[in-house]
């Protein structure tokens, strides 16, 4: 027996890299399928004792990465590449090296672009470098794949100087058990059976391209959603992390009403905070998943980000909670009852002012006859200014 | 359709109840519960259990007159109400051992239920408008898989037509009955007044940056935008550090009040902390992909909402 000296990309969790491999070899915990949204490295790095295999959605993007060990002595280089096979060419690898079977990931295209078909501003990339030390684990950045079909598929990761000498180990027109023993003999080839799901529902997707040319930054991402049903979900995923290893993303996120209840809401907009290294670049997916519901004719989406380039000024009011944790009911009970705050009815209506109007709140929000007017055991702590006002549910 | 007596599911219990009321389409538990098949004419539950996993029971009974017990395989399929026409869009169930269909067996002019349910993994309760459905069909020799016809367009011709068969049946899901929390609201208003000359842009944005899980924030101004459009965001149950925004252009000398609420998600010890902040747009750097609009902040409030429970 001899051991992968190469990159490893386990057949299970068990497999240590001694060849060649046995047992089950179609669950490749090191080929990962996250379906439509993404992982950042840092936590696919993190949970390489564990497997991640999520169902795959038909019609949408979904995210694909490939984990590796570097089982050498030496740092080591090489290109990491991914193949989605259908069931009828399983046996025959040596037509998976094309664009049909390939799975790219996106990238921006130099240069300006009109988004045409023709002239797409997004384009696909094949191969991904992996490079670690002796000992490490490294993970691919995403790769996407749309599937058009809910037929069964395997997907084949490989980490190699390239495919051709790994193809040459393979014996043409094999059988099953051939190709067992092919991927139990290469170490850096692995194997992992998916389910795709049909859509269930109408999901509008889209795409747009990102850079951060300036320094590290602060930026707030989001997906902007207009006339769009309330019930509906809203996401967005970037395909790849900054340096720090994080993703840009939100996941699923319900369409709330508006302010005046109304069912579709004019804007709804959610969005999430990160710091981006400078030259960061990466393709943002986000979608509107229309849970069942009809999407509106004039309904659209987009995302933002924005940048604050002035200083945050320093909070107006700013009541620190530790300070509550830590508080003392007498303290609690004197703010409480301070001339300042403001008591208002279940209607909204102001009933009055420190304990007169605390005591007039508890009997208006109490049921008819229920209260006698004593202290009871609830404690409504009031934190804030003298517009702080609890007001009735 | 073969009009061979076979296994038969039902559509509704009494004449005049809307589709998707099949009496046979049961949520149990995970163990098969023998009134199913001897209370033929009770309809059990139809409620979903969403969140988690959901055991499907299909009931059917054997017309055949035959001495030979009937076997047939039974299979389920979950689909929104709105896809209940394109039989594509149906997502088959399996067992808990990975089989997309289970057997169910009944002598001559006796009720059938599958042994091994299929199992329904329900996500979060879907909108009031959108249920989730439960199609269970019923195959065996000479009683081969059922197609939608094309002339099935929508949910009433997919009624008409579903009414027609004896071995497909569905039921529309119920949703449990919303308990409602009784929990209080706080809410603090201030006076957000730009002094802008002109027409400006706005990002507003709430976040809750630490907090009791399953709380809910909204916010409103007392003025409308440009557009007369109210700007405000409704009650939203938040996410941690997940600012909730909206991007407004607004009048010259805009003066209005903003008023947040906090609810938890209960009447009991919560607490939470907001971040409010008012920027204007001042430029979007775009090169055809997403550029970064730059910001500067003019409001930055710091609230901190909750309550204690004291001893009884």
């Amino acid at each position: 027996m001899t051991n992968v000296t190469g990159f490893l990309l386990r057949t299970s969790l068990s497999d240590t890299g001694t060849l060649p491999r046995t047992g089950s070899w179609t669950g490749c915990p090191d080929i990962i399928p996250a379906g439509i949204t993404a992982i950042s490295r840092n936590d696919l790095v993190t949970s390489y004792g564990s497997v991640t295999d999520k169902t795959l959605t038909q019609g949408l993007t979904n995210y694909l990465y490939l984990r590796a060990k570097n089982m050498n002595t030496t740092p080591l280089t090489q290109v990491a590449y991914m193949f989605q096979v259908p069931g009828s060419l399983v046996l025959h690898p040596e037509n998976w090296y094309n664009v049909s079977h390939l799975v790219g990931f996106d990238v921006k295209a130099d240069g300006n672009h009109d988004g045409s078909p023709d002239d797409p501003k997004i384009i696909a990339k094949y191969a991904q470098t992996l490079s670690a030390q002796p000992g490490a684990i490294v993970v691919t950045e995403a790769y996407t794949w749309i599937p058009d079909s809910t037929e069964h598929h395997c997907l084949v990761g490989v980490v190699a100087d390239n495919w051709q000498d790994v193809l040459k180990n393979f014996k043409p027109a094999g059988s099953m058990d051939d190709l067992a023993n092919w991927i139990y003999g290469n170490g850096s080839m692995g194997w992992h059976n998916v389910t795709i799901q049909p859509l269930t529902t109408a999901i509008y997707e889209s795409q747009i391209p990102y850079s951060h040319s300036s320094q590290d930054e602060s930026i707030t991402f989001t997906i902007v959603a207009e006339n769009v049903p309330v019930g509906a979900k809203v996401s967005f995923s970037s395909n790849s992390s900054t340096a720090a290893g994080a993703v840009i993303g939100q996941d699923w996120t319900t369409v709330s009403a508006p302010p005046n209840g109304a069912k579709i809401n004019p804007d709804f907009e959610v969005g999430t905070t990160l710091t981006v290294n400078s030259g960061y670049k990466t393709i943002i997916t986000y979608r509107t998943d229309f849970n069942g519901l009809t999407p509106p004719a004039n309904f659209k989406m987009h995302m933002k980000a924005t940048v604050p380039m002035t200083p945050t000024p320093q909070a107006k009011a700013s009541y620190a909670a530790s300070n509550r944790v830590a508080d003392s009911f007498e303290q609690s009970y004197h703010r409480s009852h301070s001339i300042n705050a403001v008591f208002h009815g279940p209607s909204g209506e102001v009933i009055g002012h420190g304990i007169d109007g605390y005591s007039k709140m508890l009997c208006a929000a109490a049921p008819p006859g229920s209260d006698d007017g004593d202290l009871e055991d609830t404690v409504v702590v009031v934190v804030g200014s003298h517009t702080t006002t609890p007001i009735s549910s | 359709m073969t009009n061979n007596p076979w296994f038969v599911l039902r559509s509704q219990l009494e004449v005049g109840v809307p589709g998707g009321a099949s009496p046979d389409i049961i949520l149990g538990g995970p163990k098969s519960d023998p009134n199913y098949s001897e209370q033929y004419d009770t309809a059990f539950n139809r409620t979903g259990k969403f969140g988690s996993s959901n055991f499907v029971y299909v009931r059917a009974k054997n017309t055949d007159t035959d001495t030979a017990p009937g076997v047939g395989s039974v299979s389920v399929f979950a689909t929104r109400l709105g896809s209940l026409q394109n039989q594509s869009q149906w997502v088959k169930l399996r067992t808990s051992d990975g089989r997309e269909s289970t057997n169910i067996s009944a002598g001559p002019g006796k009720v059938g239920v599958n042994g091994t349910p299929l199992i329904w993994e329900a996500g979060e309760t879907p909108p009031a408008e959108a249920p989730w459905c439960l199609i269970a069909e019923i195959v065996g020799d000479n009683h081969p898989l059922i197609t939608v016809p094309e002339t099935v367009k929508d949910k009433k011709s997919f009624d008409a037509w579903i009414a027609t068969q004896t071995r497909m049946a569905y039921v529309i899901v119920q949703t449990p009955a919303v308990v409602p929390v009784q929990a209080p609201t706080f809410g603090w208003q201030q006076v957000v007044n730009l002094a802008n000359n002109a027409e400006t842009t706005l990002d507003i944005s709430l976040t809750c940056t630490k907090g009791t899980a399953g709380g809910f924030l909204s916010y409103v101004f007392d003025k409308n935008d440009s557009s007369g459009q109210e700007i405000g965001v409704g009650k939203t149950q938040y996410q941690i550090n997940t600012p909730y925004s909206q991007g407004r252009k607004v009048p010259a000398g805009f003066n209005s009040t903003v008023s947040i609420a906090y609810t938890p998600a209960a009447d009991e010890d919560a607490e939470a902390v907001f971040v409010f902040q008012v920027a204007t747009e001042s430029g979007d750097g775009d090169d055809g992909g997403l550029g970064t609009t730059t910001t500067t902040v003019v409001v930055n409030y710091t609230l901190s909402f909750g309550q204690v429970r004291g001893a009884a």
